[in-house]
């Protein structure tokens, strides 16, 4: 059941309006059944895995809190190698296999090759565990209490709006939620309407028309070149950026009807003036994980200057890895770990400017930076990642751009013009903020407004979320 | 509550307004278009006051290569870009229903499209014409169980056409549109490194069996020209620098239009010497610029004669 669907919106009506006729005390199981059948509609057998891990780490959560000593990092290891060892498993067992093969081929050894797993991957798996993750820590840091109600922990990690896409919420924001007893709200449920309807409109008229763009130009890469393929990539930074983050805004939105607070997820990061700071600005919720998880972990800044260099390359590289199983996202993450050294290195970023055109030049070298990693995140393989990258710095004809279909291209324009308008001098300003009720008419026009805008120019046959497959 | 309900309720109420009103508008917008691959061009054809003898129908490869003055009759091309044998057939239905059925019908189709994928997202740009034609309101229904929602707002007939519709809109008013609906790539000196370059793209492989859906609407098609009264002769286009090789797919296909008497001719198999290996006369690997239209429409109107001296 995708977000962007009329079966979604059915769904959420249905749900919204059921959670608040029905007492407090029966909300969690609605909710929980909510979610598992909103699960369910993707591939119904895999929520007995999401069972698995929430049975171990409510267990492990309990025993951590419980014990004494050796006994508590135990419970935690068993519980991260369960989670780890379903990932592992489902996302990372083919690309193991397939390097495996391709050494076997290249040593010229005559054995035969190992078997590759016919299997999907679980919807939004590498969300789901490194929620559940984040909850064993905590209370294994003592930053959390361990949930003794098995259903408000399920409800935790199954929460339908946050289950396959994120934002990967932390325990301490939003267990305690589940227990407070909401009270329908105008203002919340108009300025959660309100979010819904941008996200709905940042994925289905901007993303998924650059989408067409896009994949066309990629997909046809050998016969294009030059500014083509550059501007195929801007597009791209914009399409998996609206694409997620209108993900993020329809989530956000949808608990916040009903009384939820979720974390913010992405702040402009396009108009980071350093990868630093968009990394700050970038899927919030990943990148903090890594952060307090595996950063931190690591030892951070605390262990000397080559060192921090090395953990940030590492959390880096372990980030791509998470995105997916595939050299790619080893290299996109990689670069973004050498962007972060270096500037860690540098410090030049770190000058703090108001002239204006320094602080543009800051932004445009940043996205552009930004812009060669999406080309590892968007190719199929690392050869035609290189191929891109080869054909893109051809000189030959480098300023013919390559339009498609005008009618297409027109509306991505005119799309993306109402993006940058909406947030450069609202969003940019305001925050948040702007989603709040300010007055009636505001709202109406908001929510009128952009609804007229989804149905003459969205894309009524788009593609699936791009971060469903993590 | 009350607050929230008011702000629903007076949104709701806005929204269908302005859907509606929107929709007369664009309706307005539409039907007085005449130029255009939105719905113009069939305007056009439709509100010409006599049905040319002979049209052309298919892709872009029959759009910015076949040239109607290169034929005996006065011929109209009406081809659209980009679109497979669905909007074809979705189109007919409509001409058949406007009385606008011409005497022969020059088909161009890619035989990879009837052994391959499915292809029936096409007829989304016959939107217009839901609840006003029957197979096209069906075969839009179809596509999701729930594409009749979303045409109960009048606007989503234009749904992703807005701007271009204003364009040609715009077009019309500003100039009188009076052609033979064919489009000229005219040649430029880049034309040969282009063409030369795009070879670095390989051609898919068509696959060997029929996709039984997509021969359906090609079936559809002639069935309904023969109702008619209307000859059907089906074509390919050739493409720079490739032959093509026959396999089961392939053969089934010819021996099904063989079987129902429909001639075929197919330039990727029965070369045109002029045309091959001449980099300049070619756009793109797939498209011919006006100089090569020239040439490939000559031989299409020879080969077309002939087939047509022939006794039935």
């Amino acid at each position: 059941m995708l977000f962007n669907s009329i079966q979604f919106a059915l769904f959420f009506l249905v749900v919204t309006i059921v959670f608040f006729l029905i007492p407090h005390r029966f909300r969690w199981i609605h909710l929980l059944i909510a979610s598992c059948v909103f699960y369910c509609a993707f591939v119904p057998i895999y929520i007995l895995i999401l069972f698995f891990t929430i049975l171990i780490d409510y267990i492990a959560g309990i025993y951590i809190e419980d014990a004494q000593g050796a006994k508590r990092k135990l419970f935690l290891t068993i519980s991260l190698v369960s989670n780890l060892g379903v990932l592992a498993f489902f996302k990372y067992y083919n690309f193991f296999i397939e390097n495996v093969n391709a050494l076997i081929q290249t040593m010229g050894l005559q054995v035969h090759e190992v078997p590759y797993l016919n299997i999907l991957l679980p919807i939004g798996l590498s969300f789901h565990t490194f929620q559940a993750m984040s909850y064993v820590i905590e209370v294994y840091r003592g930053n959390q209490k361990a949930e003794r109600h098995l259903g408000l922990y399920s409800l935790y990690v199954l929460f339908y709006p946050q289950l396959v896409a994120g934002p990967i919420e932390r325990p301490q924001n939003v267990l305690h939620q589940f227990r407070e007893e909401k009270k329908f709200e105008s203002t919340e449920a108009v300025s959660g309407l309100q979010q819904m309807v941008w996200g709905l409109f940042k994925k289905v008229v901007v993303a998924d028309q650059l989408a067409i763009y896009v994949n066309s130009i990629y997909n046809n890469w050998e016969v294009n070149n030059g500014f083509t393929l550059l501007f195929a990539t801007y597009c791209f930074a914009f399409q998996i950026y609206c694409d997620f983050s209108g993900y993020s805004d329809i989530a956000l939105g949808a608990a916040r009807v009903m009384g939820y607070r979720l974390m913010t997820n992405f702040s402009l990061p396009y108009f980071s003036k350093s990868v630093t700071e968009f990394w700050r600005r970038w899927h919030m919720s990943l990148s903090s994980w890594l952060k307090d998880y595996l950063y931190i972990s690591l030892g951070g800044n605390r262990v000397g200057k080559w060192k921090t260099y090395r953990n940030l390359i590492l959390t880096m590289v372990l980030g791509g890895l998470w995105h997916g199983a595939s050299w790619n996202f080893v290299i996109w993450g990689f670069l973004n770990g050498i962007y972060l050294s270096t500037e860690k290195l540098m410090g030049t970023f770190k000058v703090q400017t108001t002239s204006f055109l320094l602080r543009l030049g800051q932004v445009f070298v940043t996205f552009h930076l930004i812009c060669l990693t999406w080309v590892f995140f968007r190719a199929n393989s690392f050869k035609q990642a290189i191929g891109i990258l080869t054909n893109m710095v051809q000189p030959i004809q480098f300023w013919n751009l390559r339009i498609q279909d005008t009618g297409i291209f027109a509306g991505m324009t005119f799309a993306f013009a109402i993006l940058i308008f909406v947030e450069f001098f609202l969003i940019r300003k305001q925050g948040e903020a702007i989603f709040n009720m300010r007055s009636m008419a505001w709202s109406v026009t908001w929510l009128v407004g952009f609804a007229l805008l989804i149905i003459l120019f969205g894309v009524s046959d788009g593609d699936q979320f791009i971060y469903f497959q993590f | 509550m009350r607050k929230f309900s008011l702000i629903f309720l007076v949104s709701v109420v806005l929204l269908i307004v302005c859907d509606r009103s929107l929709g007369l508008l664009f309706d307005y917008f539409y039907k007085h278009t005449k130029t255009g691959q939105t719905g113009g061009k069939i305007n056009y054809y439709l509100s010409l006051p006599k049905t040319p003898e002979w049209v052309v129908m298919g892709n872009s490869r029959a759009l910015y290569q076949i040239i109607p003055d290169s034929f005996a009759r006065p011929t109209y091309n009406l081809c659209h870009a980009g679109m497979h044998q669905i909007f074809q057939t979705g189109l007919l239905t409509e001409m058949e229903k406007q009385g606008k059925m011409p005497p022969l019908i020059l088909l161009h189709i890619e035989p990879g499209e009837f052994l391959g994928e499915q292809f029936n997202r096409d007829i989304q740009n016959l939107k217009y014409y839901h609840s006003k034609n029957e197979w096209i309101t069906r075969e839009l229904n179809v596509l999701s169980s729930y594409e009749q929602v979303k045409f109960l707002f009048a606007c989503y007939r234009y749904n992703g056409r807005v701007i271009s519709l204003m364009k040609n809109y715009i077009q019309t008013m500003r100039a009188p549109y009076a052609s033979n609906g064919y489009m000229a790539i005219e040649p430029t000196f880049t034309d040969s490194a282009t063409t030369i370059y795009s070879l670095q793209q390989k051609l898919p492989v068509a696959a060997e069996n029929m996709n039984e859906q997509q021969w359906n609407y090609l079936n559809e098609f002639i069935a309904r020209c023969r109702k008619n009264g209307t000859q059907v002769i089906c074509f390919t286009s050739p493409i720079y620098s490739y032959h093509q090789k026959s396999n089961p797919g392939i053969q089934e296909l010819e021996s099904r239009l063989q079987k129902l008497q429909v001639p075929y001719i197919n330039y990727l198999k029965k070369d045109i010497p002029a045309l091959q290996l001449k980099a300049s006369l070619w756009k793109d690997r797939h498209h011919l610029n006006h100089t090569g239209a020239q040439i490939e429409s000559s031989v299409l109107a020879k080969d077309v004669d002939e087939i047509l001296r022939q006794p039935h």
